[in-house]
This record gives C-alpha cells, structure tokens and sequence, in this order.
C-alpha cells in the first residue's frame, strides 16, 4: 500500500486536527491492509474522539452550519446562555462560537469550575469566556466571575441545563433531522448506508433526546455491521 | 491535493513487531506558498486509542527537526525503536492505533499535519 500523504489543517489556536482531505483524517489514518487485522482495519465514525464537543461541527437541523450565531451572540450584550438538556449540542455549540470568536481576533477563555480568577484572558482585543456546565456552579464563584468580567469588559457564554435568566442565543434540542444529519456527517467517508430514520427515531427517543447517548449506540451498530461482513478466517 | 510533504517507511513496511526499529524518511518538497515559513518542524511516533471511552495518546519519540525555513528541507531519515507494548488492537469497545507523525508549524497559515499509519504486532 502506498503511504497517504496530505495536507491536514489545525484550527489556528485551538491544536486541534481538521482534516483537509476527506482521505485522512488527523488521529484516524487510512486503512492498513494487514492481513491479520482482516481486509483493512477501519476507523469508527461514532467514537468518543469523533463525536466530541469540538470534534463535531454545529449543524443547524437544516444542515447548514450557524454562521450567523456568532453575529446574533455579539448582539446580545455581555452575557448570554445555550440552554438545553443533556446530549441536546450545547458543547459543541459552544466550541463552533469559541472558534468564530478566535477567528474574529478575540481572545477567548474556558472557565472551570473553581478557576474563575484565572480564565479571564490576556490582551487587549475583546474577550470572552466560556463556561460549560453553568448550572454546576456556586452562586459565589459565579458573582466572582462576573465581577471580573465586568471590571475587564469580558463577555460571558455559558451552557446550562438550567436558565441563568440571561438572554438565550440558542435553546438546543435534538429532533430526527438534528440527528440525521450528525449522522450523515459523521458516515460521508464512509460506505455504510445511513442508519434508517425509523432506526434514528427509535434511539433518539429511547435515550431521551440525548444525541450523545445516541451516538455512542450506533458506534456499537457500526461495529456491528462491519463484523457481520467480516468474512471466517 | 499536491503532496507537499510525506512520511515514508523502508520498503514500504507496515508491519512491525515490538523492539523493531521504525525506520524511514521524511520528505517536505515544496512550500503552500512563496512566504511560507515553517516556524517548526517536528517528527513523532505515537500510539492513541479509539473507542467510547476518553482517548489517551502515548508519544514514544518526539523530535524536533528544523526551525524558521523558508525552503524546503528535502530529506530527513529517521529510525526509531518501537517499545514492547502496547500492540495494535482492534476490539469492539477499544482500538489501539500507531503512527508516525510530521507536523509543521507554519507562518502564516494553519499547522499541517502527515500521518502514515502502521502496526506493531505481537510475533508468531
């Protein structure tokens, strides 16, 4: 087998693998064609490191990614929450704004539960934190973090389960199309056929509308499919 | 897509066992473009798994090649002793993956990373 080579891309700032290529992907490379892993070993889509916050780009459920939320987030003032339920995108919602904030030269912080004194960041251009987790939070870490913030004209974004009462930029829930198209991203390099929509109906409401839990189960019907293809050795 | 740069392994081996030396050439033939620099060149040989849980990564070499060119650096050869564990895997709930890596930090531009995947496997 002849070495794949390409060019692959990391988001300035964020050291984090974007593939270029749809042929390789960083940290999931092209198939080996060892004989004793069977014809090629392949990757699977739905692993955890796949379909991570930030692994995953925001979707929008007609497929189009939200460009524009990021215009909507600098509307709304100081402050502004994601709200949604557990595996609803939140996160990830949260990693496409981080890395549109970047690109538009601002400096941008992740809070941690605890740390709130150390997230805000450097520099003179605009800044932001991020806060996963909101609603994990003490109200006296939060006044600190605030407090903070307003002293140095920081903006705050936050995901929550719960509402923080501040303006919502986007309420995240997960529906069949939501999932369907997370799932087609995540299979376009592959030659799987789509899981059903009554398949991708059924998981989502047995997991409650939790697109997380839902993916790890079809990483499970991926490997799945491909052992049953397998052929004796 | 031009290749700009590769990762190469001595006759063209994919299979290794452990202890084996990793061996083979880095190649960076032609810049993206004319003010191209890289900032910094660095050669690794890792393992990572895959699967549902968190992914973990184990780097068994790390080297840094070269800084502030603007040139191409043609050929560099490297060879590496691989550890004993862990071996190449593929289960269910858990893969384990080898590769060798050549990263360029490049000014201005995005990084740009090569992957050349292999195995280390336990022998007969």
């Amino acid at each position: 087998m002849s070495p794949s080579t390409c060019w692959q891309g990391i988001e300035e700032g964020r050291r984090k693998p974007v593939a270029l290529s749809p042929k390789v992907v960083p940290l999931s490379p092209a198939r080996s064609t060892n004989a004793a892993l069977g014809a090629g070993a392949p990757h699977n889509p739905f692993a955890s490191a796949r379909v991570q916050p930030g692994a995953l780009p925001f979707l929008l459920p007609t497929g189009q990614p939200a460009t524009h939320l990021f215009r909507e987030f600098c509307e709304l003032g100081s402050r502004a929450q994601v709200l949604g339920p557990h595996g609803s995108g939140k996160s990830t919602l949260l990693h496409h704004l981080a890395a549109e904030a970047r690109r538009s030269g601002w400096r941008v912080a992740w809070a941690q539960q605890g740390k709130a004194s150390e997230a805000l960041p450097s520099g003179r251009q605009q800044r932001l934190v991020v806060v996963d987790g909101a609603e994990q939070w003490s109200a006296r870490t939060w006044r600190r973090l605030e407090s903070r913030c307003a002293r140095t004209d920081s903006r705050l974004l936050a995901a929550t389960h719960a509402d923080l009462g501040w303006p919502t930029l986007w309420h995240a829930t997960v529906t069949v199309e939501t999932a369907q198209q997370v799932v087609a991203h995540l299979l376009r390099d592959e030659a799987t056929p789509l899981p059903s929509e009554t398949h991708l109906r059924t998981l989502v409401e047995q997991h409650n509308g939790n697109l997380r839990l839902a993916l790890f189960a079809l990483y499970d019907w991926f490997e799945q499919r491909r052992q049953s293809k397998t052929p004796d050795t | 897509m031009t290749p700009l740069a590769s990762v190469k392994f001595d006759d063209d081996r994919r299979d290794y066992a452990p202890g084996d030396s990793l061996s083979g050439r880095l190649e960076v033939t032609t810049m993206p473009h004319a003010d191209a620099v890289v900032v910094k060149a660095e050669f690794s040989v890792l393992w990572y798994t895959e699967g549902k849980g968190d992914q973990d990564i184990g780097v068994v070499h790390l080297e840094r090649l070269w800084e502030n060119r603007s040139q191409p650096a043609g050929e560099h050869h490297f060879s590496v002793r691989l550890p004993l564990l862990p071996l190449t895997y593929h289960g269910h709930l858990l893969k384990i993956h080898w590769l060798a890596r050549l990263r360029l930090d490049l000014r201005p531009g995005q990084d740009v990373l090569v992957d050349e995947p292999f195995n280390v496997l336990a022998g007969d």
